[in-house]
């Protein structure tokens, strides 16, 4: 997701909530018929520690498992994934023109240290997210961007205790003058265009939506989530203690002002390196679960296979699709900036199509994932890029780019290279550390000697280079991928192409982009989901006519639940969180 | 004992150490930020997002300058800097914490050689070319043949999987949790140790073999001293000598082996830190990872030589 | 007349050296244990070439049977992960082991020899600056330089010898410091030096070949040494890479799956032990071969 695309996202909330029962595929446990245990502690491992709490930066898929637990917004997902009204007591009113959202907020929300949420702490927390995505260079600062002043507010490059001195004089640079309190209950923001996507984005886990006690902040504006005593918030669990890269303890706040009131009393958390030794310690006893905290897709296949070959231990297994698609990705555009060169470009005209379509139908998708993931971890990508059970899904099989034929396969490379010069040398870069994508580059590499007599290099690249160097255009072909932040196709398709974007020289792996693609694009942002939807329907139809990508896999996580706990599961983007959870005598 | 020769040879080495671990930081700090990729990059920055964060931290100034203020930091006020990655977390408590874990797992590692070594080594050459000595000293050439982290995967598969119930996790290591207590430590400390200790079985066995022999064990034992204290007073202190003498390699190579061992068995420590935080490219902890062990091979080092001066009065610097 | 002096003497110490050498292939000879580590390893280079040639499988082919899948008729090591064939593997992965492990000594012999010899045949400021130099690197742990040596450079093979080199290279220099210093004070190097002989010719055509054979041992040992070393970077990430099988990098796939599909794991796990142990014994048989004062 990009904070720039943000602007275009359309609408999403009230209006959209049928569709989003189509992600409504959440997993759980069912309850057991015993009593609830005396010692309420839950305990799982995650495989790395957070990068940071504070809903203003927080970006990592650990930071809001765990966050989640411990902010509110004005609204929120539910389980199912429907935006409902959080620390706001009703949803808002919109006026007509949908440019002024009222909302009401509770009364009886507190901070866990007691003091009492007004208006005053929402317009706080959202003016220091605005004001700190310019000085830091947060990710989803842009949550904000329809409010009137947030450019102001944005642009604002203090940082640290000046920063707080600033907001806490309410200094006009850091404010934005679209947000106003009228009374302690009330909260009016003034947006500066319709943007019906808006709800949605505030209502994002632990994001820059979040309320934060400004009486906690002030005391260490940089650091203050990282410290027991400073790290306040709104949530049903607040943090006890941390060892960093260790673990981290929690504690259930007494008296919480929602609901359900939490059951477990306490969270133990250990950092471990490896997903192997996590399960076996799971299997051990010594954790109620595995998988939460954002680490369900670091599981390996062997290990999946073997507890669902496992009797005792099948029930405790649950699998569940996440929002998260793999493919290979050509480079399109040979210029002076993007080095990758290869045959594959757009430039190359019907040759160099017919050479992608050789490509894409020489690779058995079917047998990959069998392969790879033992068709457990990850399902074929057969519907197009975007994921199954999100919006702007085609549907299953109704992707050509996911069949396979290696006969076809075959004589397009005869025509579209007849010498074979064009297909030496070819190198494919993948990121090695994730095991999947190592096991398909191997993969590929396969059947692309085996179904083409194409011999393709491997090249392995660091991850924390390989997403430079493929945004720079470095490789001919590489592996791609894409984990949704919201159920919207804009977040797809403004994320990856087109010149909007910054293609073909910036921020994009492919660099592909056409007039037609930019202009459907635009038409299509601009829409309300409804009438939005065939017209990203028909941008999945370019792409898929212009062989832009080879659809590899949709991925699964892996969840490891005692069958003493109940409440414990997740939906496509999220865990379930810990304030449903109980632990069950056993 | 100590000598003022003593006192002197030990002044220059920590002088040494300092200046090799100062050597050292310096070559991984410009190293390190040769390498591709960076920990603040992500898919989610755009526009100039990516070159603000850089700034903020400090890593858009040349390299020179960033080195000056982390050598300033780290001798004036003992602070290795901050995490790239996990945000707020100093870098000198952690990793001092880590090398506590290290060294607790090292060191008993090191017991379990030395002692279990000497075991081995011993009652082979005492049962020379008996079936007993044909076991273990097989033992001992697969100890060193084996990769250490094969050989900790199958006790970690016997001892918390197959026998799980039998010692419920109690008295060897528990995976995952990690409070410390010295009953956690016995696989990994052993996966750790076996293959030194394999070797200084071998070296044990052959001066036994060597000593046993020898005139001066005759008349002991012509003397009508019992073999036991034959064997305790005489033979086993000129056994030690060889482990002695490759007691630093030894501790290098447990050094060395801990990053390995760490890593499969999950152990909060050094190896472990390092090993993630390469991949993460968190520069400045892998600089203070680095920094450590380069203090600790030296003050190892500089402990082992002490030894000798300790063992054989003989020596003096 | 001094000349012929000096012939006769030059005369009188070259046929130690001579009976030195066949006196140790007799008790080379004499060991069980070396010969048949010999005899192992002239087989396992006969794999390795063979492997060249033909393996009953491509080594990356996959998917030839279900992943997992244990030793059968058509798979006699079983497949892995990918369903790849193991024995096609383990035999492209002896090549990967003799080129890193003879590799890296060639290296270490080109790097380490030269520089003991002149450390400890000039002595003085120079074998004070090579000392240093030397306990700089002791003082510095090796698998962590290497992991950042392979990480700077790439993956590659060459890179991984090139790290394990940089990081070992100081056992032999000290070595073979420790035997010049100890053979320059000897008759025939002093009646060479008499004789006006230059430094080069001294060192490498007197002094060398009287410490070959400690030299020889201490490359034999480093063979495995390297080996070992190389698996310990496939298990960290930074051994050779995807699809080339190294044995460690196998080991490492073994053991992620050692509770579901434990064959995985043994055939590299007893392909490293057993060309360790064969250099080991080797090792040692040259040893107490090359040794006046061996240890029985």
């Amino acid at each position: 997701m990009t904070p720039l695309s943000i602007r275009f996202l359309k609408v999403l909330a009230v209006g959209g909530v049928s569709s989003l029962v189509l992600v409504a595929c959440g997993g759980g446990t069912t309850t057991p018929s015993t009593g609830l245990a005396a010692d309420q502690t839950l305990r799982f491992p995650i495989l790395d520690d957070y990068a940071t709490l504070d809903p203003a930066v927080a970006d990592a898929e650990t930071d809001q498992e765990i966050g989640q637990n411990m902010f509110n917004g004005l609204v929120k997902f539910d389980n199912s994934l429907t935006v409902v009204p959080d620390i706001a007591s009703a949803m808002p009113t919109v006026s007509s023109d949908a440019l002024t959202y009222t909302f009401s907020l509770r009364h009886d929300v507190t901070f866990s240290n007691g003091d009492k949420v007004t208006s005053a702490d929402v317009l706080y927390s959202w003016n220091r997210a605005a004001s700190m995505s310019g000085a830091y260079g947060t990710s989803y600062g842009g949550n904000l961007s329809p409010i009137v002043g947030y450019a102001t507010a944005s642009t604002n490059k203090e940082v640290g205790a000046k920063l707080e001195a600033l907001l806490e004089a309410k200094d006009p640079t850091v404010t934005m003058s679209g947000l106003t309190a009228p009374d302690p209950y009330t909260v009016v923001a003034k947006l500066s265009a319709p943007a019906g996507w808006w709800l949605s984005a505030i209502a994002l886990t632990d994001s820059t939506g979040m309320i934060v006690d400004q009486n906690a902040v002030k005391q260490d504006f940089d650091n203050w989530w990282s410290n027991p005593t400073t790290a306040i918030g709104t949530g049903p669990y607040k943090m006890t203690s941390r060892i960093p890269k260790q673990s981290e303890d929690f504690a259930a706040v007494t008296n919480w002002w929602g609901s359900p009131r939490p059951t477990v009393t306490k969270v133990h958390i250990d950092i471990l390196q490896d997903a192997a030794s996590a399960i076996t310690a799971y299997e051990q006893g010594s954790y109620d679960l595995y998988g939460y905290g954002g680490w369900s897709q670091a599981a390996q296949v062997a290990d999946i296979e073997r507890i669902q070959n496992t009797p005792t231990e099948k029930a405790q297994l649950l699998l569940q699709p996440k929002v998260r698609t793999t493919w290979v990705t050509f480079n399109m555009v040979n210029d002076a900036s993007r080095t990758g060169g290869g045959p594959f470009a757009l430039s190359g005209g019907q040759p160099a199509k017919d050479l992608r379509m050789a490509f894409d139908l020489a690779v058995d998708k079917t047998k990959l994932a069998q392969v790879v993931c033992g068709n457990i971890l990850c399902t074929p990508a057969t519907g197009g890029l975007i994921t199954k059970g999100l919006i702007g899904y085609l549907g299953d099989n109704a992707d050509p780019l996911a069949q396979f034929d290696a006969t076809k396969a075959k004589a397009l490379l005869k025509s579209a290279d007849p010498t074979g010069s064009k297909t030496k040398n070819l190198t494919y870069a993948y990121d090695p550390e994730t095991p999947v994508f190592k096991d398909s580059a191997v993969f590929l590499q396969d059947q692309w000697q085996t179904n083409l007599g194409v011999h393709v290099n491997l090249i392995a690249v660091s991850h924390h280079a390989f997403i430079l160097a493929r945004l720079a255009g470095k490789y001919s072909i590489s592996r791609d991928g894409w984990q949704a932040d919201y159920n919207h196709p804009q977040d797809w398709f403004s994320g990856l192409y087109g010149s909007a974007l910054g293609c073909p020289d910036s921020g994009c792996t492919s660099g592909y982009s056409t007039p037609a693609f930019d202009a459907l694009l635009k038409k299509a942002n601009a829409e309300p989901l409804d009438q939005a939807l065939p017209d990203y329907k028909a941008l999945s139809q370019m792409l898929i006519s212009d062989v832009v990508y080879i659809p590899l896999f949709y991925s699964v996580g892996a969840f490891l639940i005692k069958p003493y706990v109940s409440g414990a599961g997740s939906n496509n983007f999220v865990d379930y969180p810990w304030n449903g959870i109980q632990i069950h005598s056993h | 004992m100590f000598t003022r020769g003593t006192l002197i040879y030990i002044g220059q080495r920590v002088v040494l150490i300092a200046f090799t671990v100062l050597a050292v930081s310096s070559i991984v700090f410009l190293g390190i930020h040769r390498l591709p990729g960076d920990a603040l990059f992500n898919e989610h920055l755009h526009g100039d997002q990516y070159a603000l964060l850089l700034h903020h931290y400090n890593l858009d100034k040349p390299l020179l300058i960033q080195y000056r203020d982390f050598v300033v930091a780290v001798v004036t006020r003992g602070d290795l800097g901050e995490s790239l990655v996990n945000r707020g977390v100093k870098i000198t408590p952690l990793v001092l914490r880590e090398l506590g874990v290290s060294v607790e797992v090292g060191g008993f590692a090191l017991v379990f050689t030395i002692g279990l070594g000497m075991l081995f080594g011993v009652v082979a050459a005492i049962r020379q070319n008996t079936w007993v000595d044909y076991v273990l000293s097989a033992t001992s050439v697969i100890g060193y043949s084996v990769p250490n982290f094969v050989l900790g995967s199958i006790l970690i598969l016997v001892f918390a999987k197959w026998l799980e119930t039998v010692t419920n996790g109690s008295f060897f290591y528990v995976l995952g949790g990690w409070t410390g207590g010295i009953g956690q430590l016995w696989l990994p400390a052993f996966a750790l140790g076996f293959p030194y200790a394999s070797i200084v079985a071998r070296l044990t066995r052959a001066s036994m073999l060597e000593v046993i022999r020898q005139d001066y064990i005759r008349t002991a034992r012509a003397k009508g001293l019992r073999e036991t204290v034959v064997v305790a007073r005489h033979a086993l202190r000129n056994a030690l000598i060889p482990v002695i003498t490759i007691l630093g390699p030894l501790v290098i190579g447990i050094i060395t082996g801990s990053v390995v061992i760490e890593n499969l068995f999950g152990i909060p420590g050094l190896g472990k830190e390092f090993a993630q935080s390469i991949q993460n490219r968190d520069y400045f902890i892998v600089i203070g990872v680095f920094t450590m062990y380069a203090a600790l091979v030296g003050i190892a080092n500089l402990a082992v030589d002490l030894t000798y001066v300790i063992i054989d009065p003989r020596i003096r610097y | 007349m001094a000349t012929a002096a000096v012939a006769r003497i030059a005369e009188v110490s070259a046929p130690v050296q001579a009976s030195l050498w066949s006196d140790a292939w007799r008790r080379l000879r004499r060991n069980r244990l070396a010969l048949m580590a010999s005899i192992y390893l002239v087989l396992l280079v006969g794999v390795a070439i063979l492997a060249i040639f033909y393996t009953p499988y491509r080594m990356s082919a996959t998917g030839l049977a279900p992943d997992y899948a244990g030793p059968s008729l058509a798979h006699w090591l079983g497949v892995d992960n990918l369903g790849r064939d193991q024995l096609s593997r383990i035999m492209i992965g002896s090549q990967i082991s003799l080129i890193v492990g003879v590799g890296t000594q060639i290296l270490v012999l080109a790097v380490g020899v030269p520089i003991g010899l002149l450390a400890g045949y000039y002595r003085g400021w120079l074998d004070s600056v090579v000392t240093f130099i030397i306990n700089v690197f002791y003082g510095i742990p090796d698998l962590l330089v290497a992991l950042i040596l392979v990480f700077l450079l790439g993956p590659s093979l060459a890179n991984i010898i090139i790290a394990i080199v940089v990081t070992r290279w100081m056992d032999m220099a000290r070595l073979v410091r420790g035997q010049t210093l100890a053979l320059r004070e000897r008759e025939f190097v002093e009646a060479g030096r008499a004789s006006g002989a230059k430094p080069i010719k001294m060192l490498f055509g007197h002094i060398m070949p009287n410490a070959l054979g400690p030299i020889i041992v201490q490359a034999t040992f480093g063979v495995p040494s390297a080996i070992l070393f190389e698996a310990f970077l496939s298990f960290l990430g930074a051994g050779v890479q995807a699809p080339t099988p190294s044995w460690g990098s196998m080991a490492k796939d073994g053991v992620d799956a050692i509770q579901f599909a434990p064959h995985m794991v043994i055939a590299p796990s007893i392909a490293l032990s057993l060309t360790l142990m064969a250099f080991n014994f080797l090792g040692d048989g040259l040893r107490d071969a090359l040794d006046p004062r061996s240890r029985r």
